[in-house]
């Protein structure tokens, strides 16, 4: 966890039931920064409300990562390389999560920690890059950086999510 | 690390949700590749562009008659596949159908099962043909000084084998084998 004066605590909270194959989620929350709101997005959602993203979770988990239509990074945009998004849409809605990468790519040895940040509606097909923005302010956080490092060092040692 | 039940043990609806997204998946990927767009598979199944939406952004309601019609609106078959992963309990999920799929299409896409059994046989002399050639080359350097002894592929390696080292199988001058590495399945038939 870490903290910036006036600006709450940053914490990275792991998702225990979405970990396999070397990866694994989290969401980025802070009660007082109104851009991190993935998790409490996710939260209020209902059974039904979940589904959509739990596919999109595990196909991810399983490294189906042709499956573009769902998620992807942006591995072609030097600023916005390592941020990613979950895609999914709800009555004609298209929806998002923006997060980061951390960890080991795909060629590397060790796990993947996607991390994911805020929720946003989307309908026009350009990537709107003040989100992306608001994720990679988060990302380069000092506090940031130091609540995603503990978070993962805790995983390490559970041995999580290699299972 | 603890165990828990997957979120498709919930309830089945939950488990029909994740099969058929997996499903609606696979169509997306086939229609990015083509490319169509959902107005045009709507036109190819007499339904309003809305429809078609609908069924794509909440496919839990999809019934196995709308999966048939879906796919075929595509040029596309549909097998529904039971199997047993050992997860009897179900703490993992089911296995997405694309992982299915594309263990079909490494197989040599069979159609019937003689040709599941010619893709073993075909397996077995590719290992065959690489261990002669192994051989061939280890006679070669017999009389030489060598540090290491090189290792006959094993069945897990084969098929890795076969794709980086057509040229080892080649060169033992069996052209069976030479042609079993191009195709397997057509010399199985063959023989």
């Amino acid at each position: 966890m870490g903290k910036r004066p006036d600006q709450g605590v940053y914490s990275v909270w792991s998702l225990p039931q979405f970990g396999r194959n070397g990866r694994g989620l989290a969401f980025l929350t802070n009660s007082k920064d109104r851009h991190c709101d993935a998790e409490t997005f996710y939260k209020a959602l209902d059974q039904k409300g979940q589904r959509p993203i739990h596919t999109r979770f595990e196909a991810w988990l399983d490294h189906h990562d042709d499956q573009i239509t769902w998620f992807h990074g942006f591995p072609n945009h030097a600023k916005y390389k390592g941020c990613f998004t979950f895609k999914w849409r709800v009555r004609g809605s298209g929806q998002r999560f923006y997060g980061f990468l951390h960890g080991a790519n795909e060629l590397q040895q060790g796990f993947q920690i996607c991390i994911l940040v805020l929720h946003a509606i989307k309908n026009e097909g350009a990537t709107d890059t003040a989100e992306l923005d608001r994720v990679v302010d988060r990302r380069n956080a000092l506090e940031v950086r130091r609540a995603v490092r503990n978070e993962v060092l805790i995983l390490k040692q559970k041995g999580w999510p290699t299972a | 690390m603890t165990t828990t039940t997957h979120w498709t043990e919930r309830s089945i609806d939950d488990f029909l949700y994740k099969v058929a997204a997996d499903f609606v998946g696979q169509l997306e990927l086939v229609m990015l590749s083509r490319p169509i767009t959902q107005a045009d598979l709507a036109k190819r199944l007499n339904l309003s562009p809305g429809r078609v939406s609908q069924i794509f952004n909440n496919p839990g309601n999809l019934t196995l008659k709308q999966v048939i019609r879906y796919a075929r609106g595509l040029g596309l078959k549909v097998a529904v596949v039971a199997y047993d992963d050992n997860d009897h309990a179900n703490e993992r999920g089911p296995i997405n159908s694309e992982i299915f799929r594309r263990c079909w299409e490494n197989a040599g896409s069979p159609n019937y099962f003689q040709q599941l059994s010619g893709a073993n046989a075909a397996t077995t002399k590719i290992i065959r043909g690489a261990n002669l050639a192994y051989q061939r080359l280890y006679s070669c350097t017999e009389d030489r000084p060598r540090k290491e002894q090189p290792t006959p592929p094993t069945t897990a390696s084969a098929n890795r084998h076969a794709e980086v080292s057509n040229e080892s199988a080649i060169t033992t001058g069996d052209r069976n084998d030479a042609r079993i590495i191009n195709d397997p399945i057509r010399v199985s038939r063959a023989s």
